[in-house]
């Protein structure tokens, strides 16, 4: 019985090996992304879901005129009609959150991979990675939300490049980035993790590349709802009104270094801040004021305000 | 046909050059004969009756005040949306504006000087693309009197042609007018004020418009669509005009909305920062993005890339901000000095602001402190800043 069965056991080795002679070389080094993608939360949980707090950037390469935007923003400016539907872009779409489906386009006379396309449920984020030379925007084209990405295989690493995004925002606290601002990425896949790295430069408010992983889960059975958005006059207010705050000592700023035990020098941020021996420089920052101390300045803008 | 309607404050006056400018520029004359002291041959334009109160001198002193031609010497035509194109120069340059039909074709503004026999060579070529042979060039909209925006209109003035009544051809045959150059009244009476001053960089007569109205809207059918005409009431200019083309879905700001940077707020023609930003919620509320925020209305700014109103949003918040600052310290008795000091819009230079140049961002926080009220608001409840609404800017009316 074992002997009748050799000859078919070498034909079957014989097709196999035929046909992966038949696989172009090239393919077999990339990852297949295609496919339906739940996001992880176990990195910057706090950040990524209920929201960073204002005043905090520490741990970031941000530059003061980066922070000067963020302390002038507020979120109140988010309820203006002409903000609600903005989409995040592609320099943090992938911190968001909502389900991620990736697909690729393909060639259908050559096979060639030309396009890598990803959609994030929450607004609609959809992109398009080039994948075959594809002529570059002039200057004078209009940017977007998701901007200009090409992309190349390295081994099973994509790498993707990505400029002409719309002036946005690094973190949902008000640090910005303007539209000069690029994206360099890099996404693994290992089984069913997906993993993104970005590399965000932007000469006005990163002093050096701001760098950030994000993970995501492959799921078995994909799905992708529509997500319609309409403006609405959430808040009554006059014509032109631009939430925001003024300039000069805001004890609204210093509201979270206080409550977490922080240095309000070390939540201002910068590149030294991303280093483990900063812990040391802290040690010979002046102590926060108290918390009562910082509730009462708050209040007393507010009182003055509402004047 | 063209159909045409005016809405405006009083009455719809049509001053042709051979009329009013040249009344105007008698006028002038008879100020500043030849021979006047050498102050008043450099009198810095604009400080007639209507920029009373305006202080900026040394602007206009400046030669390098225009946008210069630095390019290599090519127009990029971009179809923006329908039937109109942006024609795109090079950096400096000023945007153009086409739009292209059966009726013929209509510019808005004619960049700088140099480039005109090639913008209008390659509005020639657009139109013979897009609609066919014998489609001539019919109007010319001034989104302002600069000279980087009609540094072209003789060239492109005499390269269209207006169709004109039989009279009109009876009486003068063989000559066929240009296109019609359309703009506000304020734009040609300075023009003529600083011809007839001795300013050096005078406009010559031939940039001059040839149709000015004053009105807050005017509204013409032209090539199958209904094209608006806007006139903001004291934004970068007391000139200021901006075209919509409602099918094609395209606004044309002229400088009110400038890409490379914060708007040209030119005191001594007029300029307010309040007017500035009533003129941008103005385009926010005209436009509409076609999903998330993105598309649909495609607005061409005076300078620099095409945007949609998420651009002009962020525009406008960049300059409301910089504007409630400089008011708070304002209100706090701070002296231009020191308000300059304090470098009120540091925090957004990089991208938008300029050290050299036509227009630096010292002059553009100038332009705002000085046009802005020694007191006014700056904040109100929970820091939401108030910026003065239409009825605020002198002259301005609802829409």
């Amino acid at each position: 019985m074992h002997r009748s069965r050799q000859p078919a056991v070498w034909l079957a080795l014989l097709c196999s090996a035929a046909a992966t002679a038949l696989i172009p070389h090239a393919a077999a080094a990339q990852s297949l992304l295609d496919g339906y993608w739940n996001p992880l939360f176990d990195e910057d949980v706090n950040e990524r879901i209920p929201g960073p707090d204002q005043g905090d950037y520490a741990g970031l390469p941000v530059t003061l005129a980066a922070v000067s935007v963020a302390h002038t923003w507020d979120p109140e400016r988010l309820t203006l009609p002409e903000l609600q539907c903005r989409p995040h872009p592609s320099i943090y779409g992938f911190r968001g959150v909502g389900n991620l489906r990736i697909w690729e386009d393909r060639d259908p006379y050559t096979n060639i991979q030309t396009q890598i396309e990803t959609w994030i449920m929450w607004q609609s984020q959809h992109r398009h990675i080039w994948m075959v030379p594809h002529p570059h925007p002039p200057p004078w084209a209009p940017e977007s939300w998701q901007g200009f990405s090409t992309g190349r295989w390295v081994g099973n690493v994509l790498e993707v490049h990505t400029d002409m995004v719309k002036a946005a925002w690094t973190r949902r606290n008000g640090l910005p980035t303007d539209d000069k601002a690029t994206m360099d990425e890099r996404f693994f896949r290992y089984g069913d993790i997906l993993t993104d790295i970005m590399m965000i430069s932007d000469p006005q408010y990163l002093s050096e590349p701001l760098v950030k992983s994000n993970e995501f889960f492959r799921q078995a059975d994909g799905a992708m709802q529509p997500y319609p958005c309409n403006q609405v006059d959430e808040v009554p207010r006059a014509e032109g009104i631009v939430p925001m705050h003024l300039p000069g000592p805001d004890a609204m700023m210093d509201e979270y270094a206080v409550r977490n035990g922080v240095p309000i020098q070390a939540t201002v941020g910068g590149a030294q801040t991303q280093l483990p021996e900063y812990q040391d420089a802290m040690l010979k920052m002046p102590p926060n004021p108290p918390l009562s101390q910082i509730e009462k300045a708050e209040q007393k803008i507010i009182n003055n305000e509402e004047q | 046909m063209n159909t045409f309607s005016c809405e405006r404050s009083g009455g719809c006056e049509r001053a042709h050059r051979g009329g009013l400018a040249l009344l105007l520029a008698a006028a002038g004359v008879l100020t500043w004969p030849a021979g006047a002291p050498a102050q008043a041959q450099t009198q810095t334009p604009g400080t007639g009756p209507q920029s009373a109160g305006s202080s900026s001198t040394d602007d206009w002193a400046n030669p390098n005040f225009y946008a210069t031609y630095q390019g290599d010497g090519q127009i990029h035509p971009w179809h923006a949306q329908g039937g109109v194109w942006l024609m795109a120069g090079e950096p400096g340059m000023s945007n153009v504006a086409v739009q292209i039909g059966n009726e013929g074709a209509l510019v808005v503004d004619t960049g700088v000087k140099p480039m005109a026999d090639k913008l209008l060579a390659q509005i020639q070529q657009l139109a013979q693309q897009q609609a066919g042979d014998q489609k001539a060039i019919r109007y010319v909209v001034d989104t302002d009197g600069l000279m980087d925006h009609i540094g072209g209109n003789a060239v492109i003035r005499e390269g269209g042609s207006t169709i004109v009544a039989g009279n009109f051809q009876f009486d003068n045959p063989g000559l066929t007018p240009g296109a019609s150059v359309i703009a506000n009244q304020n734009v040609l009476m300075r023009l003529v004020q600083e011809s007839s001053s001795g300013y050096a960089n005078a406009a010559p007569q031939a940039l001059w418009p040839t149709d000015t109205e004053d009105f807050d809207i005017y509204n013409v059918h032209f090539d199958g669509e209904a094209v608006q005409l806007f006139h903001p009431h004291m934004a970068t200019t007391d000139g200021n005009l901006m075209v919509m083309f409602r099918r094609s879905d395209v606004i044309a700001t002229g400088d009110i909305v400038d890409m490379t940077g914060y708007p040209l707020i030119d005191t001594a023609r007029g300029g307010t920062i309040d007017g500035e930003l009533v003129a941008l919620n103005h385009i926010i509320e005209m436009a509409v993005p076609e999903d998330k925020q993105e598309g649909g209305t495609m607005i061409i700014p005076g300078h620099g890339r095409l945007c949609d109103q998420s651009d002009v949003v962020h525009y406008k918040n960049v300059i409301t901000i910089i504007r409630n600052r400089i008011q708070y310290y304002k209100n706090q008795g701070k002296t231009l000095p020191q308000v300059l000091a304090l470098k009120p819009s540091a925090d957004y230079d990089d991208r938008w602001g300029h050290d050299s140049g036509p227009w630096t961002t010292r002059q553009f926080i100038e332009a705002v402190y000085k046009t802005l009220p020694a007191r006014g608001p700056s904040f109100s409840m929970l820091n939401e800043t108030v910026v003065p609404a239409t009825a605020a800017v002198a002259g301005g009316r609802s829409y």
